[in-house]
C-alpha cells in the first residue's frame, strides 16, 4: 500500500465524500451480488405474472372469479380452487410438463432467491474481487437446480395424481402448516444459515460454490419444500403465493426468523380453509 | 399522619401534628411518654443536642433549649416558643423516618481464590470453606431446585434435551455470551448465599460478606489449579466436594498458550460485529441469534482465556453440556466476568453494546421464590445493581508479546518456581487506557508494560472509570480481502504438527469501506438496526492511528469428531526451519466443538485472529514472504489415556488484509 493512499485515508475530505456517497455507489461498490440477485428475483416475479396474466386471457376467465387463483399453464397442475372445470389437454401433456415445471422454476426463483441474500454475501466476501460474481451466480445457480430438481418430482407427482380433488388439497396444505411448527422445519431453518468452505483459487473455487449452492438449496428444500409444493398444487394464488414468500423469507433472513413459523402455519390454515370454502 | 416507626401510633404526637392544641413543653405533658421520642428524634438531628440528659423522658430545660434551637436552625422561626408545636412535630417525623431507611448495601466483594488460599498447608479460608459446604448442600438429592447443583449445571447445558425451555441456554458464540453467563452467575450466587445462610458451620461474618471467588490465572503463580480443588478430602478429613477426578489438569501449570489475552488486550475492538467473514473480531462476539448455531461469532474474550481454559482444564469442563457440574466452572466464569469489567474500564470505555436487540433480549430463569422472570443483557450492564464488585480490575500482564511468551512464563515453563503466595491486590487509583498498540519492537508492543501489568483497582460500590480514561478511536473501517488460503480441507487425527504454505495474492490497496447511507435514506431503520454499522466520526477516522494494512487469519469450520483438552497452537512460521522464530498467534480451543457439529448446527467451529502486529514486526525484520505465508498448526501436550490425540478437520485456514 502505498503512502499516498494512506493518507488520502485519513483525508477528512476524503471520508466526508465517502460519507456522501449516495444509495447507488453504495450498493455498487459493496452489494452488487445482492443487487443482481433481486433484480432477478423481480424480473422472475414479473415473468410469471405476465405469464398468469396471458393463460387467463387465453382461458377467456375472469382473473377475479377464482379468488386470485391463476390458470395454471399446465393442466396437470390446473387449478383445482378455482377452475378444476377446465380440462386438460391431452395433445399438449408434454409440453405442459415443461410448462409446469418451467413455472416451477420460475416461482422458485422469485420466491426462494431473496432468501439466501446472506449466503450470497458470503461467498462474495470470501471470494477474490473478480470472482465474486461468477461466484455468486454458481451459487445461485446450484441453488436454484436443486429446486428444480424438486420441481420435477413435485410436477411428475402431480401429473401421476392427475387433478388434486379437494380434500387432498386441503390436507396437503394443512400438512404443509403444521410442518412449519415441527422440529425438523425448525432445525432445517438453523442448517440455512450455515456456510461451507469456499476456495479461493481455480475450478475448486466453483466446485465449492456449487457445492455450496447444493448443500443450501437442500436445506431450504426441507425447509421450504412444502409450502412450495402446495402452493403449486393449488395454482399458485396470487395473494397466497406473496404472502408465503414473505413469511418464508421473513423466516430465513429475520433474526429470530423462526419464530415466524407459527405464522406460516396460520397462513397456511388460511388457505386450507379459504379450499374448503371456495 | 406520621411515618417514622419512632412517631407512628403515638397519639399524643398524632394529635399535635394534626392541629390539635396539645403541646408539650416544661408546663404541658412535660413526662408523657412522647417527650422520650422527641428526644430521641431531637438526637437524630443533632446528636450533640442534648448533651447532659439525652432522652431521658422529662420535657427540661434542656429539651426546651433543644427545641428552640432546632426551630431556629432547622425551620427557621426568628423567635420561636420552647414547645413542641405541629411544625416541629412534622419535620422531626421526616427526620426520624429517613433515619429508618435502610442505608445503601456495601457490594459483595468476589475475591482471587489465590489470594484467599495461596498455599495448601494452612486451613481452608471462611470464604472457600463455605463454598465447599455449600456445594456439597446443593449436592443433596433431596433439594428442590433452583437450589440443586445439577439443576444448576443443566442451566447451562444438558448432555440430551429434556423439553424443558429453561435448560440449556447457555450462550456460546454470540454477543450473549458474556451477559448470559454474568446472569447465570449471579443468580447462582444468590442461590449459594442463601444457602450458606442455612449452614450452622459458617460464621455470621462469611455469611454476611460471601461472594463467589474467582480464578485469576493470569500469573504464572496462579496459573494452577488452586489447592482446595486438588484434594479429594477437605483438611478436616471429610469429603471434599470441589474435587472433580475427571479433570486433566491436576497439579501442572496451565498452558501458558490457553491463558493468551492478546486477541483483545489493549486492542481496538468493539462489542460485537455484525457476520461478516473478513472482520468479525470483536471483543464480546457476534451479532446473533439467541441460539446455540453461531456461525463463528466467538468473541475474543470468549475464545481465550475462556474457551481454552475449560480445554486445559478439562474432564467435564470440556464440554458445554456438563461443564457446570465442576465446581471450578463457577470460579473460572468469575474471572471471566471480570475480565469484562476490566476491558470496560480500559479499552472498552464506551463500547458497552446499545442496541436493543442486544439490550432487550430475554433470558428467563427459574428464581428462589419459584417464580420465572426473565433477565435482560440490560439488567447486567453493570455489576454494582447485582451487589458484587471485583477486588481486582487491574489488566492481566500479556503473556505473548508480538508472538513471544514472555519471561516469567518460560521460566515457569521451564519449572524454575513452585506456586507461591499471592499477595493481596493492592489499589493505587483509577484505571488509564493504554494507547493502541504501536510497533516499536518487542517491548511494550501489543500489550501493557510492567507498570501496567500491577496497575490494580479495587471496586468499591461499582467500579467507575476515572476521569483520566478516554475511550479509544473506532477503528477505520476497511475493505479486506482474501488474499491467501489453505485450499484443501485439512484432517488431523494422528498428533501431528503440520506446516501449511499458503500462497499469498498482494494486499489490496488501503481504501476505506464505503460507508452505507444514513438509515433514512434507506427508506427507514432504527438504533436498533441489525444492519452493519460503518458509518465513523469524521474527526475520530480522520484522526484513527491505524497501521496502513491490517491482516487477519481466520481458520474456518473446524469440526471436532475425537474432543480432548490438548489444543492446537496456530504460529506464523517465516522461517520453518528454525522453529525458535515461529511467532506464536491463538490456541484453537476445542470446547463445544460437540455443541457446534449438533444437528442443528452442522458448522463446525471459526475463528479469526488479527496478525497485524506481528505481520508488521516481521515486515520490518525482514522476515515476511509477501507470496506465501507459513503457518504451523502445533498440538500441545503429551498423548495419553485421558488426553488423546484429537481429530479434527479444519475446513479453511485463510488471510484477509486490506
Amino acid at each position: 500500500m502505498s503512502a499516498a493512499t494512506g493518507t488520502s485515508a485519513r483525508d477528512p475530505l476524503a471520508v466526508a465524500r465517502l460519507r456522501s456517497l449516495p444509495l447507488l455507489e453504495w450498493v455498487r461498490t459493496r452489494r452488487r451480488e445482492e443487487a443482481a440477485l433481486l433484480a432477478a428475483a423481480a424480473a422472475a416475479w414479473a415473468a410469471w405474472c405476465g405469464v398468469m396474466s396471458v393463460t387467463d386471457a387465453a382461458a377467456g376467465g375472469d382473473p377475479g372469479a377464482d379468488g386470485g387463483a391463476h390458470r395454471h399453464p399446465a393442466a396437470v397442475l390446473g387449478a383445482p380452487l378455482g377452475d378444476a372445470a377446465v380440462p386438460p389437454e391431452p395433445a399438449s401433456a408434454g409440453a405442459g410438463l415443461l410448462a409446469a415445471l418451467a413455472m416451477w422454476a420460475l416461482m422458485a426463483a422469485a420466491m426462494m432467491l431473496p432468501t439466501v441474500l446472506p449466503a450470497v454475501r458470503y461467498v462474495a466476501d470470501v471470494s477474490r474481487p473478480a470472482l465474486r460474481s461468477p461466484l455468486a451466480a454458481v451459487f445461485a445457480l446450484a441453488y436454484l437446480g436443486v429446486w428444480t430438481a424438486v420441481g420435477t418430482l413435485v410436477v411428475g407427482a402431480t401429473a401421476w395424481l392427475g387433478s388434486a380433488d379437494r380434500p387432498l388439497l386441503v390436507a396437503a396444505i394443512v400438512a404443509a402448516a403444521l410442518w412449519e411448527l415441527t422440529p425438523l422445519k425448525r432445525r432445517a431453518l438453523a442448517r440455512c444459515c450455515r456456510t461451507a468452505p469456499i476456495r479461493l483459487r481455480g475450478l475448486a473455487a466453483f466446485r465449492s460454490s456449487a457445492a455450496f449452492g447444493v448443500r443450501n438449496g437442500a436445506v431450504c428444500v426441507l425447509a421450504c419444500g412444502p409450502a412450495m409444493a402446495v402452493l403449486a398444487l393449488a395454482g399458485h394464488p396470487l395473494v397466497a403465493t406473496v404472502v408465503v414468500a414473505g413469511v418464508l423469507m421473513g423466516e430465513k433472513v429475520r433474526r429470530h426468523g423462526d419464530r415466524l413459523r407459527p405464522w406460516g402455519a396460520a397462513a397456511g390454515l388460511v388457505l386450507a380453509a379459504g379450499a374448503i370454502v371456495a | 399522619m406520621l411515618s417514622s416507626r419512632l412517631f407512628a401510633g403515638d397519639d399524643l404526637l398524632e394529635r399535635i401534628a394534626a392541629g390539635a392544641l396539645d403541646r408539650i413543653s416544661e408546663t404541658q405533658n412535660r413526662f408523657d411518654p412522647a417527650v422520650a421520642k422527641v428526644q430521641a428524634a431531637l438526637l437524630l438531628w443533632r446528636p450533640d443536642v442534648l448533651p447532659l440528659h439525652g432522652d431521658d423522658g422529662e420535657f427540661g430545660s434542656e429539651s426546651a433549649i433543644a427545641v428552640v434551637r432546632f426551630k431556629v436552625e432547622e425551620l427557621g422561626v426568628p423567635q420561636p416558643i420552647a414547645d413542641v408545636g405541629p411544625l416541629t412535630v412534622q419535620r422531626l417525623d421526616q427526620i426520624a423516618a429517613a433515619a429508618e431507611q435502610p442505608g445503601p448495601v456495601a457490594p459483595r466483594v468476589r475475591r482471587d481464590i489465590w489470594t484467599l488460599q495461596p498455599t495448601a498447608g494452612t486451613p481452608w479460608h471462611p470464604i472457600v470453606d463455605a463454598y465447599e459446604r455449600a456445594v456439597a448442600a446443593l449436592r443433596d438429592p433431596s433439594r428442590t431446585a433452583p437450589a440443586r447443583w445439577d439443576y444448576q449445571a443443566a442451566l447451562h447445558g444438558t448432555p440430551i434435551p429434556t423439553g424443558d425451555p429453561l435448560l440449556a441456554k447457555c450462550q456460546h458464540g454470540t454477543w450473549y455470551f458474556l451477559p448470559w453467563h454474568r446472569m447465570y452467575l449471579a443468580l447462582f450466587e444468590r442461590i449459594l448465599i442463601d444457602v450458606i445462610a442455612g449452614l450452622d458451620e459458617v460464621d455470621d461474618d462469611t455469611k454476611a460478606t460471601w461472594a463467589l471467588p474467582y480464578w485469576n490465572y493470569h500469573r504464572p503463580s496462579a496459573a494452577f489449579l488452586p489447592h482446595p480443588f486438588r484434594s479429594p478430602t477437605r483438611p478436616d478429613g471429610g469429603p471434599n466436594s470441589l474435587h472433580e477426578p475427571a479433570r486433566t489438569l491436576v497439579d501442572t501449570l496451565i498452558p501458558p498458550t490457553s491463558l493468551d489475552t492478546s486477541g483483545w488486550l489493549d486492542r481496538n475492538l468493539a462489542f460485537s460485529g455484525a457476520f461478516d467473514p473478513a472482520v468479525n473480531v470483536s471483543f464480546g462476539g457476534e451479532r446473533t441469534p439467541a441460539t446455540h448455531v453461531a456461525a463463528g461469532g466467538t468473541g475474543q474474550l470468549e475464545r481465550s482465556p475462556h474457551n481454552s481454559v475449560h480445554n486445559a482444564v478439562g474432564g467435564q469442563m470440556l464440554d458445554p453440556a456438563v461443564a457446570g457440574r465442576d465446581p471450578v466452572f463457577w470460579l473460572h466464569h468469575a474471572n471471566v466476568d471480570r475480565l469484562w469489567e476490566v476491558w470496560r474500564l480500559t479499552q472498552g470505555i464506551g463500547r458497552d453494546e446499545t442496541r436493543m436487540s442486544y439490550l432487550g433480549e430475554p433470558f428467563p430463569f427459574l428464581e428462589l421464590d419459584g417464580g420465572i422472570e426473565p433477565w435482560h443483557p440490560s439488567d447486567v450492564v453493570e455489576t454494582a445493581p447485582l451487589g458484587y464488585a471485583y477486588d481486582d480490575l487491574s489488566k492481566p500482564a500479556p503473556v505473548f508479546v508480538l508472538g513471544r511468551l514472555q519471561p516469567e512464563w518460560v521460566a515457569a515453563l521451564a519449572g524454575v518456581f513452585a506456586p507461591v503466595p499471592v499477595g493481596p491486590p493492592v489499589p493505587v487509583g483509577p484505571p488509564v487506557p493504554a494507547p493502541p498498540s504501536p510497533v516499536e519492537g518487542e517491548v511494550g508492543a501489543g500489550g501493557a508494560g510492567p507498570d501496567d501489568a500491577h496497575r490494580r483497582v479495587r471496586a468499591s460500590a461499582g467500579p467507575e472509570p476515572g476521569p483520566a480514561a478516554e475511550p479509544m478511536p473506532e477503528p477505520q473501517p476497511r475493505r479486506l480481502e482474501r488474499i491467501g488460503a489453505l485450499d484443501r480441507t485439512l484432517r488431523l487425527s494422528g498428533g501431528e504438527s503440520p506446516t501449511l504454505d499458503l500462497p499469498l495474492d498482494a494486499p489490496p490497496p488501503v481504501v476505506p469501506a464505503p460507508v452505507p447511507p444514513p438509515p433514512s435514506a434507506r427508506g427507514g431503520g432504527d438504533a436498533d438496526d441489525d444492519g452493519e454499522r460503518f458509518a465513523v466520526p469524521e474527526e475520530t477516522a480522520a484522526d484513527a492511528a491505524e497501521p496502513p494494512t491490517r491482516y487477519f487469519i481466520r481458520v474456518e469450520h473446524l469440526s471436532v469428531t475425537r474432543n480432548s483438552d490438548r489444543m492446537y497452537e496456530l504460529y506464523l512460521d517465516p522461517d520453518g526451519e528454525a522453529p525458535e522464530a515461529a511467532r506464536f498467534v491463538a490456541t484453537l480451543p476445542t470446547f463445544g466443538a460437540e455443541r457446534a457439529d449438533a444437528p442443528d448446527s452442522e458448522h463446525g467451529l471459526t475463528f479469526t485472529f488479527e496478525i497485524t502486529e506481528i505481520v508488521e514486526y516481521l515486515i520490518a525484520n525482514g522476515l515476511w514472504n509477501p507470496s506465501s505465508a507459513r503457518v504451523t498448526l502445533h498440538l500441545g501436550g503429551e498423548a495419553t489415556d485421558r488426553s488423546p490425540d484429537p481429530e479434527l478437520t479444519i475446513g479453511s485456514i485463510d488471510i484477509f488484509a486490506g
